[in-house]
């Protein structure tokens, strides 16, 4: 019928600001760059992790990206002679609070899907040239769910890369988070990649407002 | 350079309807020009057939006199001339011509030439609604379609619609032209994208055999390269340096193109070959081309190519032959690595003197012909150079990282080893750990006694004062920045400069790194008044490079100086001409003659 | 046609009153399916027996019974060529109570049945109508009150929705929400050509003359696909490039069909404007042209397009020049409100232009 096929967009576009409040013009590219990263300190990640003398932590940092994203690195300490950083990256997406930033929201800081078995096999070439990487069949789980991770080796070292999204709002997130997402790179010298992703697997995250564990979720 | 010719009229586009051999159109005068490639010349503006003494088509002058465009107008008289050196520009160039029902169509040619085209059409509307008994001139509406269908395939292009590339050039054959060669390229990369070789292939070979441009033919090889093989290439660069030759043009650089091409993929396979992966008749050739053109980029290619087998005496040979013909603090670090393979300190030493101190990759380098010693290090003697050392000339750093480990378990940590871990874990990307050791090298510094005896050197120098004329502190706080900026950590570094202590080239080179990434993320945010600002403050403390030099020129053409942004990246190109100088100075050129 | 359908999709109810005629020609009894009806009082007395209720609201019967800011610029303005003024008074002082309530000055979009306004946002277009519908009004009914109420309108419009971009004095389609960073969302449509020249004409409000003025280069930069039709809706970003708007329907149809409509009562001639449309048009014979055309891809709909939207075709092939006619079939016993608006102002615009209804 064609006045729905007209008025459709409208209306849904109109209920949408309703209830975000009143629009005005933007124009401000500012609040939507990225900062450049800046030092903290590790009591002020979004995340703890077990300790582990294999993988101290080196340094922290942060950044963030208009008034939505919030990045942070992690750098781990790198027992091996490879090249590249061991890291720990988290990026926090927070739920616009104004209608200012539900109106000029940012690009997105990381893709969805995470990776593409194309992006995948790119990361792995850059992350681990020399090395031969496999994807794993199965997912592992932590704290937050399950997560995809590949392996990488050559003769002395293992390395492996962790990847995971969480978007439980229903059941994990608290209100005002939108997704949390997280990457893990450590290369080690034991041949057993469980425990490289030891870390990932206990890695606790604290945000200003309770993250719910997935295992506590499943009696409910 | 020629740029009214519309010699390809309809040339082009018989590939979009027609099989990709058959070229031929109607009239005489069909050439063959290469085996399979029979092309016809559409009549053109004074060109094509045979023109007419006389006769001289002196549309497209009148046109450029009436839109006051000179450089097009001054281009034109200078063809025509050409064509018949007996011709005089008309007298009344100038003067007002008939117009119909009385309106007069400047306004709307001025639109035109300014490229606002739908500006063009608005107003030529509203005047039709003004004077219903008017009607726009058949030029004017010519002009209008041709320069919509050529928006309209290049917006297609722009977003990968490859088939509507190829509809939009079949709707208007004309918008594929010489004087449009922007639009040819695209139609043929349309081709290619969606695997019509043979078809991408026709229309390279037909602009290269019918653009007269010698520059135009030779971009267009370039530009093809990415789409065809190594002998269509061949066929192209034959066909684009004999095929109906220009009075006035040298095909010379047309022929040239296709061993550039094959050298630079010989070269770009050099930089990630492993050992032996180029066949000897590819380095043969690879080398001869080098030679031949002294270019010094690829002299450097193929040392690290050479180094990296430890096949030291050819990358010495390169190396020598780089910053022969063009010295550099690149070309010395590859010749003092080179030597220190051979085990030819004193030449090292010698190359890197007019550097030292002034180049951080020299004073690096120079490490692996006297590398920092501990106490439990071993004095350099008959028996060779150590393991250190060898990883060092090797450039292999997981190497550099074990023999430190290595020397430390043996007898401890020194100053100079912790310092040489943090170089090496900055070459292997890990800067924050990097960032850590020179930390902890400064700790140490403050610990560790001066040695009077061990490394020899030091006691002559000082224990105090490390390669470069610059103290153990210095080092210790220039690689801590070295790694800072490798994080990101801008801002921080920024605010902590002045307090470094750090010798004044240091700081410029610091400070001048902070500046182009500052700059980096100014025009990203497309802040291009900043862009020019920071690089305006760079400039006075380091010669301005390349890669900044294009970014300077991007700045200019988005503040709408395209002049001067062309006439950068013009100087740029005709220094080394790339994909990205390339690219920068047709895309300026174009938009200052609304040339899309 | 030929397969009995399962259920009477509105391609096949329109293809049988085409072709059996005045045999079912519903209400209001026009002439047969070749002629386009001509706009009079007896058109008029039809519309208001089916689509204005006594209180003066317009209803969507298209759309579960609601009423919009355009429905009622619509109504007035058939009103006020019907010289009906009683019905002109009734719509405006029922769009005065229930959807000028913004304290704006601007109209509400819409009215619901059950809920009256829920959505308090503006369409620009509605509010266009009716400050037009009220400069026509105080002109024919020498009445000095509506022109008042349509300048009022009119400055709040220049307030609320006309914007600069890229060079351009553009219209935003409502005051909130049509802004995405840099990028505007626009509707074509939205350009009621004559009413921005009737504006234009008011005291002070000379930037309706650049709103229109962009209007025709808007409607030159956003063609698509192989038609070179108007989006619905377009996105412009800073440099004033456009684009088929993103979470819009990608398409060209029941919006953007009104494009060579205001064009054409404007004045407008100039075949370029009204080509796309007549090349569509004639590409499907002039009887079953689809109601959508995907943008840019060109895939077209199952639906065909209405009595009203063959209206607007067989007015923008006759300017286009070319050549081919367009069949305008009788309303169907049930003919929606915007078909039969659309008809109507179509007759309404051909009968301004001197053409042939």
């Amino acid at each position: 019928m064609s006045g729905v096929s007209r008025f459709l967009r409208l209306s849904v576009l109109a209920t949408a600001l309703l209830t975000a409040g009143c629009g005005g013009w933007v124009r401000d590219n500012l609040t939507q760059s990225t900062t450049p990263w800046r030092r903290v300190q590790p009591t002020a990640l979004p995340v703890s992790l077990p300790d582990n003398p294999q993988f101290p932590i080196v340094a922290a940092r942060m950044r963030s990206t208009g008034a939505v994203y919030k990045s942070y690195s992690v750098v781990l300490g790198n027992p091996t002679a490879l090249p590249g950083e061991n890291r720990l990256t988290v990026d926090v997406q927070t739920l616009p609070d104004s209608l200012f930033g539900a109106l000029v929201q940012p690009a997105r800081v990381f893709p969805v899907p995470l990776y593409t078995l194309e992006s995948l096999t790119r990361t792995l070439a850059a992350e681990f040239p020399d090395m031969t990487a496999t994807v794993a069949d199965a997912a592992r789980r932590n704290r937050y769910g399950d997560y995809d991770y590949a392996i990488a080796q050559d003769e002395e070292n293992t390395c492996v890369l962790a990847w995971q999204l969480i978007t439980d709002r229903a059941r994990m997130l608290p209100e005002r988070i939108e997704a949390v997402r997280l990457e893990y790179r450590a290369c080690g010298t034991s041949r057993n990649p469980r425990v490289l992703l030891q870390p990932f697997d206990g890695l606790v995250l604290i945000l200003p407002e309770t993250v719910l564990e997935a295992d506590g979720l499943s009696g409910l | 350079m020629t740029r009214l010719a519309v010699p390809l009229l309809g040339v082009l586009l018989s590939t979009v309807s027609l099989a990709p051999v058959a070229f031929a159109q109607s009239g005489p005068g069909g050439r063959a020009l290469a085996p399979g490639v029979k092309v016809e010349v559409a009549p053109a503006p004074g060109s094509g057939t045979a023109p007419q003494p006389g006769k001289v088509d002196e549309t497209a002058l009148r046109y450029y006199a009436r839109i006051g465009d000179v450089e097009r107008l001054e281009a034109e008289i200078a063809r025509l001339r050409a064509l018949d050196p007996t011709w005089e520009p008309p007298k009344d160039l100038f003067a007002p011509q008939p117009t119909t029902a009385g309106v007069d169509e400047s306004p709307f040619w001025a639109l035109v030439s300014a490229g606002k085209i739908a500006e063009a059409r608005a107003a030529v509307a509203e005047q039709r609604r003004q004077t219903p008994s008017w009607q726009p001139s058949a030029n004017l509406l010519k002009e209008l379609d041709l320069a919509e269908a050529a928006g309209r395939l290049r917006g297609a292009s722009d977003t990968k619609r490859w088939q509507d590339v190829i509809d939009a050039a079949a709707a208007q054959p004309e918008a594929v032209a010489c004087n449009r060669l922007d639009n040819a390229w695209r139609l043929a990369e349309a081709y290619a994208e969606l695997k019509q070789t043979d078809r991408a292939f026709d229309t390279y070979k037909t602009i290269v055999s019918q653009c007269p441009s010698a520059k135009e033919r030779r971009d267009t090889i370039f530009k093809a390269s990415r789409h065809l093989s190594q002998a269509q290439i061949r066929e192209l660069t034959a066909l684009g340096a004999t095929a109906n030759p220009a009075a006035g043009e040298d095909y010379a650089a047309v022929r040239a193109a296709e061993a550039e091409i094959e050298t630079g993929r010989l070269l770009e396979r050099a930089g990630t070959a492993r050992p032996g992966s180029l066949s000897a008749s590819d380095l043969a050739q690879l080398e001869r081309t080098i030679r031949e053109k002294q270019d010094s980029g690829g002299a450097l290619a193929l040392g690290w190519y050479f180094q990296r087998q430890k096949k030291y005496a050819e990358a010495q040979g390169w190396f020598a032959e780089a910053n022969g013909w063009s010295p550099s603090d690149q070309a010395a670090e590859g010749l003092i690595l080179a030597y220190a393979g051979l085990g030819r300190k004193a030449e090292a030493r010698a190359a890197a003197e007019p550097w030292r101190g002034k180049s951080s990759r020299v004073d690096q380098a120079l490490k692996s012909v006297d590398p920092p010693r501990g106490g439990g290090g071993r004095p350099a003697g008959p028996q060779g150079p150590s393991e250190l050392d060898q990883a060092l000339a090797r450039r292999d750093f997981a190497g550099c990282l074990t023999a430190i480990q290595r020397a430390i378990s043996r007898s401890g940590p020194t100053v100079a080893l912790v310092q040489q871990r943090g170089w090496c874990l900055l070459e292997l990307k890990r800067p924050s750990e990097a960032e850590a050791a020179f930390v902890e090298a400064q700790a140490l510094a403050a610990r560790e006694p001066v040695r009077g005896q061990g490394a020899a050197r030091n006691s002559v120098r000082g224990a105090a004062e490390a390669e470069g004329g610059m103290t153990r502190a210095q080092e210790n706080a220039y690689g801590q920045a070295i790694a800072r900026l490798s994080t990101g950590d801008t801002v921080g570094l920024t605010q902590d400069l002045a307090r470094l202590n750090l010798t004044p080239a240091q700081k410029a080179e610091v400070r001048a790194s902070l500046l182009s990434t500052e700059a980096g993320r100014a025009l990203e945010d497309k802040r291009y008044h900043d862009v020019l600002r920071l690089l305006d403050a760079r400039k006075e403390l380091v010669p301005e490079p390349r890669n900044l030099g294009i970014m300077r020129g991007w700045a200019l053409y988005n503040l709408q100086r395209v002049e001067e942004a062309y006439k950068l990246f013009k100087s740029i190109d005709d220094r080394l001409s790339t994909r990205e100088s390339r690219e920068a100075v047709e895309t300026s050129w174009k938009t200052i003659y609304h040339d899309w | 046609m030929t397969t009995p359908s399962r259920r009477p999709s509105r391609r096949d109810v329109l293809i049988a009153a085409a072709t059996t005629g005045a045999a079912v020609a519903g209400l209001l009894a026009l002439p047969g399916p070749a002629l386009a009806a001509p706009y009079d009082a007896a058109a008029w007395r039809g519309y208001a027996r089916r689509f204005l209720l006594p209180e003066g609201r317009v209803v969507d019967t298209g759309n579960k019974g609601v009423s919009h800011s355009e429905g009622q610029g619509y109504g007035m303005l058939l009103a006020e060529a019907a010289d009906d003024r009683e019905a002109f008074d009734r719509m405006w002082g029922w769009t005065q109570r229930n959807l000028m309530v913004r304290g704006d000055g601007l109209a509400a979009w819409r009215w619901q049945p059950d809920g009256g306004v829920t959505d308090r946002n503006n369409a620009s277009d509605g509010d266009i109508l009716i400050a037009w519908a009220l400069l026509r009004g105080a002109e024919r009914w020498k009445a000095e009150a509506y022109r008042t109420a349509a300048a009022a309108i009119v400055k709040a419009l220049a307030a609320a929705v006309v914007v600069e971009q890229a060079g351009m004095t553009l219209l935003l389609p409502g005051r909130d929400g049509f802004r995405k960073g840099d990028t505007l969302v626009l509707n074509p449509s939205y350009w009621v050509f004559p009413a921005l020249r009737a504006f234009a004409a008011l005291p002070g409000a000379e930037i309706w003359r650049k709103v229109a003025d962009s209007g025709l280069v808007l409607l030159s930069k956003a063609r698509f696909g192989s038609f070179q039709l108007p989006a619905d809706w377009v996105a412009l970003d800073s440099g004033g490039t456009p684009t088929v708007a993103e979470g819009f329907r990608k398409q060209y149809g029941y919006d953007a069909v009104r494009v060579p409509l205001y064009l054409a009562w404007d004045g407008y001639r100039d075949p370029y404007y009204f080509r796309p449309f007549a090349m569509l048009a004639a590409k499907y014979g002039g009887t079953a042209v689809p109601a959508t055309v995907s943008l840019p891809g060109g895939t077209t709909t199952q639906v065909a397009a209405s009595v009203g939207m063959l209206a607007v075709y067989r007015l923008a092939s006759r300017i286009a020049g070319t050549g081919n006619e367009v069949t305008v079939p009788a309303f169907g016993p049930d003919e929606d409100y915007y078909s039969t608006t659309l008809a109507h102002m179509a007759a309404l615009a051909a009968q301004s232009l001197g053409f042939e209804p």
